[in-house]
This record gives C-alpha cells, structure tokens and sequence, in this order.
C-alpha cells in the first residue's frame, strides 16, 4: 500500500465524503429584511438565524476521521456586534484540517456580496518543527447595522472520532434555528454504537431515518447563554448534547456503574505493586499506628513529603530535574526516583496502602468545574476525575495524593460534595465525597488597632487562614521566592487598606498545609476613622472596610452557588483616643441565615470606656449547602446587603466632659 | 555487506551521549559579579549586544549576542530567545541557545527547539514574524542566545536601545560599514555617548544600568531608556536602499505612497455628498464624514513590510468597498472624502501608545506605528485639536482609528506627541496640542432626597466632554447592554450600596456624552441611637483610590488635564437639622486646584465641588505635593454630613 500524507488523505476524504458542501445556502429572501431589531433578546447585538452542524464519523484507510460541517447565518443589530461578527477565524492544526470555506454578506438592501479570495487570510499562528498550527481569518467585507453575514466550511480531524464531544446549543448570542444531524460510525466489527444525552433541553432520540445515514434534528429560539459571578458549573446549566460511543447493554444505571467501577477496579489493581521496598516504606510510616485511618494519614504525608510531581511548578522540582525525569513504568520506579507525574504519585500511595494491608481504591467522579456527577447518565465521560478512596471501618477516607496543598482528607473543592463512584472487585458504591465544614476553611483575622484624634491609625494584624481559603492563597504564591511573596503581599495590603504603610511583614507555613498560612504585618493608615469638627466615626469592623457588598446587580438568571462552606472570625481591640468618649454606642446586629449560616458580632468596651473589643463572626455553608435557586437570589443579596449593612456600623466618638 | 547506515547512527549516537557545551563568551558571564537586588528584579542581564555589519548592497547583517541571569521565578520570562524577521526582505539565519544551570550543567538548543509563529499584534495577518527558543529555566540559571538575521528591508537605518527595564551589566551596539559609507549617529535620552573607533567599526557601550521601577503615572520607557539612533549614508550614485537625512526626507517619501491612495474616486465623491447632504456649516460636514471614518471596521493585513508595504495604504475606493481597514486606509478615506468636497488634508504619521516614543533629533519613519490625518480649516471651526502649522495653515488632526474619541479632539495618548505631516517638500514634525483641562470636562447634577431612615433617591445626570467622554463611549460601545448596565450598577453600588438603578438613559452626540440616571437606595445614610442621621453627600464617586500610595517616588509624574464640576442639592429630611458639615475646602498647587463648600439652608443642602488639573509632568520632588493633593480630593469624598433629629 503506498503512503499518502495525513493531509493529502484528508482532503481526498473530503472530496469523495462531500463532493459539494452539504449544505446550501439558504434564500434572500425578504424576511431577512423584516427582521430589524432582535427577536429572541431585545438587546442582542446579534442573533443566529440558522446553524446547521453536522457530524460524521468515518473509517477509511487504517483510520478513523471525523468531519464536522458548519453552517451559520447571522445578523447583525449594533455597533458592537458588526465588531464581534464581522471577522471568523478557523483554526487548524496537526490532524485538523479545514476546507471548503466560503462566506458572503448580505447587505440591508439585499445586495449580496461574495468574499473573494483576499477576504480570506491564512496565516500561521506558530510553527514548532514541522508540526504548524494555523488559521483562516475571514473578513466580511461591507458589515454594518442589519447586515446579514453568513459562512460555512468542513473541519476533518484525524485519527478521532467524535466520541465525548460536546454539542453546544446555546452560543453567547440567541439562536433561531439550530439543525443538528449526526452519522455515527456504521463498521460490523465494532461493538460500540453511538448513543447520546441532552442537557438542560428535550431532543427527539437520535435515529437515521433515510439514506442519507444522518441521524437529524432540528431545534428553535433558543436564548443566549450568560455567565455570572458565583455560579452553578456551566455545563449544569447550559443546553447542550453529549455524543459518546459505548456499548449498550441495556444496563440500568446501578448496573451500570457497578460493573464500570469493577472494570476501573480491575485496571487499577494491575498497576499497584507491593514488592519489599514498598513494604519497607510502608512499614516505616506506619510504625506504631493501630488503626486504619491513621495509617492512611500517614502514609499520605510520607508521600507528600517524600514524592514530587515533577509538573508541578509549585513542587520545588528544578528544571534540571525535570529535564533528567525518567518515565515510571511501575510506582516501584516512582519510590526510586521520588519524583512522578500525578499518576504516578497516586499509584504509589495506592500501592503503599495496600502495602500496608489497607484497602485502596480508584474513585471517578465529575469536576464541580464542569458538571455534578449524575448516575442517570451512563457515560463514562460524565466521570472523568479520580482519586484514591481508603477503606476505614464502614466508610471511605479519601485522598487526593498529586494535587498541591492538600491536607489530609482533603479534597479540591471541585471534587467535594459530589456523587463519586468508589470502584471494588465485587461491590462498587456511588457515595457522596465529603466536604469540609465552615469551620475547616477558616480566615481568622486579628488587629490591635490605635485610633489617633484625627482619624489616622495604626495597627497591628495577624492574618490565619485553614482549608480552602488557605489552599487558594498557596496556590497563588507556592512558585515565588519569600522575598517575592512579602513584596507582593505588602503591595497587596497597601490597596487592600486604602494606601496604608505596610510594614514587618511576615509570612508562616506556606509549605505546611496542616498549620494554618498565616500573614502578620503592621499597617500605618492616614484614613482610618472619620473626622468631623464635634465627632469622630469609628467602624469597628476593622477588615470589612472599603469591602463592597457582595451581590450588587437586583437581577439573577441563573442559580448561585459558592465554592466552597467557610467561616470568618474577626477579633479587633480597638484603643479609642484620649479625649473622646464614645457618644452611646450601639453594637451591630446579629442573624442567621437560616441553617445555612449565622451573622454574630459583640462589641464590649472597657470600663474606663478608652478600649473597644470588636467580634465578629459568619459561618456560611452549614450542612454543605452552598447553591441556591435562583429565586432564592432575592432573599440572598438581601441577606448580604445586611451583612454587608451590619459590618458598616458605626460607633461615634464626642470630646469628653 | 556494508551497512553505512549503522556506522552513521552509532557517530550521531556517541556524539548526543556527549554533554553539552557552551560558548566560551556565556560561560565568562556566569562569573559577573552581580550586585545585591530586590525581590522585585526578576532577572539581570549580563549582555545585551547588537553588531550591523552593512553590505555596499545595503543590505544589513546583524549579530546578536544575549545573557540573562535569572534571580526568581518571575525571571523565567527572560529565558527566550527571540528574534523577528520581515517575511520577503530578512530571515533569521542563525538562532542558538544556551541554558547555564546554577550546578553548572548546559542544556543547548538548536534547531529542533525553535518555534517559529507570527507577531502577536492587532493584525489578521502581518509579515511580521518571529523565531523563538523556550529556555526551562530556574532562578540562579544563566541564559543565553547568539543570531543571526539578514534583511535586506528598504530603510537604511537603525535603532538600539541599552536599556532593558532589568538592570544591566554591559549593553553594547557597533556598526561596520563599506568603504566609502557614513554613519548619522544620535543619541537619544542622553546629551552625549561617544563611541570607540576600530577601523570601519564604531562601538557604543554603557555598563551598570540600574532596574527601571514601574510606577504609576510614570513616563514610559521611550522617554527614559538611553538609544542610539543610526542612519546609514552610502556614497552618492549608490542605489543601495532609501537614504533618509532629515524630515523632509521622510515627508517626501510618505506623501510618494499616500497621496495618491487618497485621489477621491467618483464612489468616494458619492459617498461624500450623501453624507453631507444638507449641511452647510464646515464643523458639521467634516463631523459627518468623521464619523463615517470611524465606523469602518479595523482589520490590519500588513503585507511587503520590509519594502515599506507598511507604509502604503490601500486606495480610498478599496476601503470604501469593503468597509475595512487599518489606521492609513481609515485616514485616506477621510482625506479622500474630504478632498472630494474641496478640502486641503494631509496624512499624519504619529505613534500610538506613549506620546514620548517621537525623538525630534532623528528623522525615521521607523518612529512611527500609527496613521491620523490633518485637515485644513477656516478659522470659524474651533477645537482642542486645531494648531496654525507655518506654511500648512490651520490645521485640524484627527484620527478616524480611534472610534471612541469624537471629531475635534485626539485620544489622549497622542496629545502632546510629536507628528510628521505628509506634506512632500514641505513636509515637518510638529507637536499636537494638548487639550486643556475644560476640553476634558465632567458635569455632574445630582438631585438627591435623604428619606428619615437613611433611604435615599436622587437623579443623576453627566455629562462629559473630550476625553472623558471617550472614556464613557468605550465603556458602553465595549460592552453587551446587560453588560453595559451592571457596570453601571458596580459602580453606583461603590458608593450607595444596595442601590437600585431605576432609570439609565445613556446619549451619545458629537461633541458630549451624557448619562442620566435614577437611583434609590435603603442604606444610603446611617441612622444612629435613632437621633444623629450620618450620611455622604458625596452620592456617586468617580475614581477609585488614588493611584499614590507609596511613600517615595523615582520617576517624574505625568499628569493628564481633567477636569470635572458637580453641584449636588440635597433635600433634607423632614424633622432633622444640620448638625455638621464638612469644612470647605480649596487645595490649589501649580498643577491642579480642588474646591468643595457646602452650604443648607431651608431644609436644602447644596454641595459644590470642583477639580482642575493640568496637563504636566512633574519631577519626583514634587510627588509629596501631589499625594497629599489627591488625598484630599479623595478624603473629601468620604467626608460626611451629620443631621441631629429635633
């Protein structure tokens, strides 16, 4: 058999697949004219009338391709969308390659304009070797208000199949009529058929109905999707399909899982090893520990301490390491080298346990990032991530042994509080991942603060954080050097507290994640307190200053969702200037968020009325509820607008008599 | 049988088992003292050396020669080499790479590691490209680099800059010409540099060049870093590339390329007298075709750069077709449009983005990055960007690239810098005006009604001129209209949190952007011991805090003109009286003044602030001054107004 180059083949396929683009361009016909303003979203900038994707799977040669065909026409209301919609780009790459593009404008009056060759620019976006990745530009020319442009062009990427591909049905503009026809692979010697899910929308079941071998169908106005702050992970929330290629075996979900999470099991447990040195270490770390969960633990720090990952660039590993890394073929070579990728540290803390006499297991579950894990949809692809889940009594410990800045039992928290299959040799079990609580992820703040008469202050602070609120900090400043980290944390308090002098700055345990990361520094503030001629206006809560509230906007789409639970304690002494006493001072209030959280303050003065002790707590996330409705938006920014109210309480101050 | 094939592979073999080498010139450097930095210097270069060696062609070899060493993990950046090259008139021939770890061991880099890929500029396509070498590299590792580029491009010229924003232990620039050739060599930033001669070589050279420390409202480098500037003079009758001496040179040529591009077609005549059918007044006509201009499309395709294809825009008809462009096809529409209609106008070479990057002393097209154009008036039509040019006249500059900044003002950034006008023999470099501070103004009326719980509604309407209404039209032509609507909502919600925005009415003319708003809000004023009522009548804030926060300061403070005024009248609640207000308040200094009275009476307050400040830079002597300035401008907006209930 001669050999033709991946390109010269994938253009023959596209020819012979697709002599002509399978789709033609839609008429002119007056009803583009008609439509002068948006008619799906008033303010649209522009609006999709018609999509047409298409997929096709397909053998030939020794290998698959896959094809994708896009067609859009889209109109153009505003300013901003002539900016956005007048250029497209198409990238290519090794594997990837794009032909059969064409576009055209269709002008207000109906005069249409067809590029020209000029109006398509190639370039190259980076050549490494001879591997090039490049895109096709496309420049609609004569674009302005009530332009219609529209293009169409095929994609052919080798060596895949569209198997977990994501089909978005939402873009970030409204869509009138989406069209989406899918061939899956028809081969005899392949057990897999294509199946598929729709999210967040209803689609008829996929089924080829003519000769065509397209499985199509076709859906309407649909509106454009928005991201806001704080919420649920994207693909929850976003229509969208997932076209996959698996075996059906008629399995209910339980069913299912149980027998992939014996499948994971079984792959698993070949690539453990318990040889001597692995027994040595194990033995070593677990001197003297009784029972499970504490050998787990130990056995987690021992690698953490011991084991790099030689990608990390947080881990200290040089660049002179890494350039010597040698591939682990087993997690004995792992212990060797002590230096692996994720995987590799995670099979040599799985072999450890095992070592050990524990029960390691691999756990899948989604990422919070992208979507919860549901059962009901037996894809495989819907559980991507893993961990190492350990057997203690009746429950499961579970580790995340390659990620950075992970206390034991600690999870990221786009791993917590979600579905996760625990993978078994007979029983596998879909059981929640566990979260921390509040009062694991911690900011604990304290300042000694002196109020001078015309408002200026200094202060003494200490800052501690634990859990999430501490791994957030460490992963920002893990690569730095100490003298960067103090220069960046004293410029980053100097904003923080309004132009303030920072000095002395100090920073603890950034290395150990099971002491608190701790901050301590003094500040000199010109503006602290408010002056007035007769007053003086103190705001007690000394690091809520200048924060503004959380939820400004009065309009919500979608439901809101923290990362994570967590609890702030506040503890600030407030030394109050000679000369002034406090003019009946009032303390803030306090309230619950119902079970999820509570608001506490107290504020006690001194008897001789020259200290002032401020205290204050909030705790959110009680019972791992952290997402909410989004009719439950109202109630929420209400609740922190009073948060938000109650921390801006002031105390007055008045001369003394 | 004999296999040569195996004898080859075990030579490649035993020579990759070998370790790395590198050059004797690097490993020199790793012994340079390097003297004690702060943890904000990323890196420090050891050497940073350029040498031309110019052909009786013209055409230009140029060697390089570069070494880094990396102090901490924000240094690694510097561990590339990188080198651009013009597709069509220069390639690189030669890029190698050294990576010198602190145990000591090399890492080189040949061809294999270079990636090649374009410029990443605003262009869809630009021959700009550039090849590249990714060093892994650690802090306490040395890095170096040694190229090669051949260009043949059409100007015989040159520039070298000593300065890196790192510090620097040795910068050196030499020049090696043909026999018969000179060299025009200005130094520019510094009074003097003098060179050291050898043969048909001269070497410029400084040492121990200090970190320049980024700090607000500094000037940029182009202002502050020591260059040279080298021109390139063959004997006469040589036709080796363009020869440029002065400004005229360089007008001379530009006008060659432009003036003709912007000769209006009759589509372009068309397209001019519907666009000002019915208007009689100059301003109104020139406003009508600029704001054409400025809604073509910016698209950049920058093809031939290297024989000045840069330079050279497409005609006017083209531009006209396609409805895009980039900032010289923009610019001849305009001329063309206006030519059509009978006026006198001229291509403007300016550069976008520092107003100090133009150097008077040398005359190069090669200072230049951006295209306005300049238009010639009656004296009836007025504007911040009009200047009396000796033997052009008055002229008018605009630039249709910026969509934001309206037809008699120029974007911020190119006030006050130096522009070529493309006027052939008569040609000259010329400075554009800065706008004075009421070109730039903000009026602010603000009805507010302080209800007896602290709850509040107010109407609130800005305007804004010049660059501060371009400011505002970015803001709302950048973002989708929800989008546009929660900005604004942040930013009302700053100073009046949980605020409701109850109406927006944003409106955009030619000469003003105006925004009207209605707001009500719960927690506005605080209610104390339910008698002391405490609230700001500083209602909406404008700026954030202020940029001046450190206690020192190394760099000269550039000022922008701004200006803004705001009345607020206040309706007190039924049942209070003033206890206190705020003092007022008049900060003058040389550069700006800030003023604030308030006054009640009737059951009315009425707050009146004002804020001038002038276009200037100051030395950093005077940076207390300014600090304590906007101190107080920005302490003022946090004083507040205490009412006692009767």
């Amino acid at each position: 058999m001669s050999y033709s180059s991946p390109v010269a083949t994938a253009l023959a396929l596209i020819v012979s697949l697709t002599p002509l683009f399978a789709v033609d361009w839609l008429p002119v016909d007056a009803s583009l004219r008609a439509l002068q303003v948006p008619k799906i979203e008033s303010d649209a900038d522009a609006e999709v009338l018609y999509w047409d994707f298409r997929v096709k799977d397909v053998f030939q040669g020794q290998d698959f391709w896959v094809v994708y065909d896009t067609y859009r026409r889209i109109k153009i209301f505003t300013d901003k969308g002539v900016k956005e919609y007048s250029t497209v780009e198409l990238p290519s790459g090794p594997r990837i390659s794009v032909s059969d593009v064409s576009a055209r404008t269709i002008k207000p009056d109906g005069t249409i304009v067809e590029l020209k060759k000029e109006d398509i620019v190639e370039r190259d976006i980076v050549k490494v070797g001879r591997k090039k990745y490049r895109a096709r530009v496309i420049n609609f020319p004569g674009v302005e208000k009530g332009t219609v442009v529209e293009y169409r062009f095929s994609e052919v990427r080798m060596r895949q199949l569209s198997t977990n591909l994501r089909i978005p049905f939402q873009l970030e503009i409204p869509v009138h009529r989406l069209k989406v026809s899918i061939k899956p692979l028809q081969v005899d010697w392949m057990r897999y058929g294509m199946r598929s899910y729709a999210f967040n929308t209803k689609v008829p079941a996929l089924a080829v109905t003519d000769n065509s071998g397209y499985a199509s169908f076709t859906l309407e106005d649909r509106k454009s999707f928005r991201r806001e702050p704080f919420m649920a992970p994207e693909y929850q929330l976003r229509e969208w399909m997932l076209i996959f290629y698996e075996e059906d075996k008629k399995l209910t979900p339980d069913k299912f899982w149980k027998e992939y999470g014996k499948d994971v099991y079984r792959e698993f447990r070949v690539e453990l090893k318990t040889d001597g040195a692995m027994k040595q270490a194990a033995a070593s770390a677990t001197e003297g520990l009784t029972t499970e969960a504490d050998k787990a633990n130990a056995l987690y720090r021992w690698v953490r301490a011991n084991i790099r990952n030689v990608y990390s660039l947080g881990s200290g590993v040089t660049a002179e390491q890494r350039q010597k890394f040698k591939e682990n073929k087993t997690p004995s070579d792992t212990l060797k080298q002590k230096l692996g990728t994720a995987n590799d540290i995670a099979l040599v803390f799985a072999s450890l346990c095992l070592s050990a006499g524990l029960e390691p297991r691999l756990t899948k579950s989604s990422d919070r990032g992208f979507r919860f894990f549901e059962p009901a949809y037996m894809a495989r692809a819907m559980a991507p991530t893993e961990n190492i889940a350990v057997r203690a009594g009746t429950s499961w410990l579970f580790f995340d042994p390659s990620s950075d800045h992970l206390a034991p039992g600690m999870l990221s928290w786009r791993e917590e509080g979600i579905r996760t299959l625990v993978s078994d040799p007979k029983e596998p079990q879909i059981v929640e991942a566990p979260m921390l609580k509040p009062e694991q992820s911690v900011a604990s703040r304290r300042a000694d603060v002196t109020i001078a008469e015309d408002g200026s202050a200094t202060a003494k602070v200490v800052l501690s954080y634990t859990g999430h609120q501490a791994r957030e900090r460490r992963l920002q400043i893990d690569e730095d050097t100490e003298a960067e980290r103090i220069q960046n944390e004293t410029e980053e308090m100097q904003k923080r507290f309004g132009g303030a002098e920072v000095s002395g700055m100090k920073i603890e345990n950034v290395a150990d994640v099971e002491k608190p990361l701790t901050y301590s520094f003094q500040l000199k503030m010109p503006v602290y307190a408010t002056r007035t001629g007769k007053r003086l206006f103190v705001q007690p809560a000394f690091f809520q200053a200048q924060i503004p509230a959380r939820f400004p906007e009065n309009k919500r789409t979608h439901p809101i969702f923290f990362n994570y639970a967590w609890q702030e304690i506040d503890e600030v002494t407030l030394h109050l200037p000679e000369g002034l006493e406090l003019d009946q001072p009032t303390a803030p209030e306090a309230f619950t968020f119902g079970p999820v959280g509570e608001y506490k303050t107290e504020l006690r003065k001194s008897n001789d009325g020259h200290l002032l002790a401020y205290r204050r707590e909030l705790i959110f996330g009680r019972d791992g509820v952290i997402g909410f409705a989004v009719d439950s938006y109202p109630l929420l920014k209400r609740a922190f607008d009073a948060v938000y109210q109650q921390d801006n309480h002031t105390v007055t101050l008045k001369a003394a008599k | 049988m004999r296999r040569p094939w195996l004898v080859a592979f075990a030579f490649t073999y035993s020579l990759s088992g070998a370790a790395d080498e590198a050059p004797g010139w690097l490993k020199e450097l790793t012994s340079v003292a390097i003297p004690s930095q702060g943890p904000k210097v990323p890196a420090y270069v050891l050497w940073n050396e350029q040498a031309i060696t110019v052909e009786p062609t013209g055409r230009k070899v140029i060697a390089r020669r570069f070494a880094v060493k990396i102090l901490n993990a924000e240094g690694r950046r510097y561990g590339q080499a990188v080198e651009g090259f013009l597709v069509g008139s220069s390639r690189v021939r030669d890029l190698r790479a050294w990576a010198i770890s602190p145990s000591g061991q090399v890492k080189t880099y040949g061809k294999d590691a270079v990636i090649e890929r374009g410029m990443v500029t605003d262009d869809f396509y630009s021959d700009v490209r550039v090849r590249q070498i990714f060093g892994a590299v650690d802090p306490g590792s040395t890095f170096g680099f040694e190229s090669t580029v051949e260009d043949s491009s059409v100007f015989l010229q040159a520039a070298f800059g000593f300065h890196y924003g790192i510090p620097v232990h040795c910068s050196r620039f030499s020049v090696t010409l043909p026999p018969g050739w000179q060299l025009q060599a200005t130094v520019l930033n510094q009074d003097k540099l003098e060179p050291t001669v050898e043969g048909a070589t001269q070497t410029w050279e400084m040492r121990k060049l200090e970190f320049y420390d980024d700090e607000p409202a500094s000037p940029g480098l182009g202002k502050y870093g020591v260059r040279i500037a080298v021109s390139f003079l063959p004997p006469e009758g040589t036709s080796a590339g363009r020869v440029v001496r002065d400004w005229v040179d360089v007008s001379r040529w530009m006008s060659e390329l432009g003036d003709p591009a912007a000769t209006p077609e009759p589509s372009v005549v068309a397209k001019a007298t519907q666009l000002t059918s019915g208007l009689m007044n100059e301003r109104e006509r020139l406003q009508a075709l600029a704001t054409y201009a400025q809604s073509i499309r910016y698209v950049s395709i920058q093809r031939d750069l290297g024989r000045g294809g840069g330079y050279q825009p497409h005609p006017a008809k083209d531009v006209l077709a396609k409805s895009y462009g980039d900032c010289k096809d923009k610019s001849v529409l305009m001329r063309s449009m206006a030519q059509s209609l009978g006026f006198t106008t001229y291509g403007v070479s300016a550069f976008s983005g520092d107003r100090d990057a133009v150097r008077p002393q040398w005359a190069s097209p090669y200072q230049f990055n951006h295209a306005i154009m300049a238009i010639r008036v009656a004296d009836s039509t007025d504007a911040p960007s009009v200047m009396n040019v000796p033997k052009l006249g008055r002229l008018l500059f605009f630039d249709p690239t910026d969509p934001y900044t309206s037809f008699g003002n120029l974007p911020i950034y190119e006030q006050g810098s130096f522009v070529l006008i493309e006027a052939g023999d008569q040609g000259q470099l010329v400075q554009l005006p800065l706008a004075p501070p009421s070109a730039n103004l903000v009026e602010r009326t603000i009805a507010l009604k302080v209800l007896p719980d602290g709850g509040m509604a107010a109407d609130v309407t800005e305007k804004s001129q010049g660059y501060a209404a371009s400011r505002e039209r970015a803001r709302l032509k950048q973002a989708a209209t929800d989008q546009y609507r929660k900005g604004v909502e942040r930013w009302v919600a700053r100073s009046v949190p949980g605020s409701t925005i109850t109406k927006m009415e944003p409106e955009d003319s030619a000469t003003a952007f105006t925004l009207r708003l209605g707001v009500t809000a719960s927690m506005y004023g605080k209610l104390m011991q339910n008698r002391l009522l405490v609230f700001r009548p500083t209602a909406v804030m404008r700026g954030g805090v202020s940029p001046f926060t450190e206690p020192k300061r190394t760099h000269p403070i550039v000022l922008n003109p701004d200006a803004f005024t705001e009345l607020t009248t206040v309706s007190l609640p039924e049942g209070f009286t003033v206890d206190e207000l705020p003092d007022a308040v008049t900060v003058k200094t040389a550069f700006g003044e800030f003023r604030s009275t308030y006054e009640a009476k009737d059951g009315t307050l009425l707050v009146r602030r004002s804020l001038e400040v002038k276009a200037a830079t100051l030395p950093p002597e005077s940076y207390r001054e300014v600090k304590s300035f906007y101190d107080q401008v920005q302490g003022h907006e946090q004083a507040p107004v205490v009412l006692l209930k009767r």
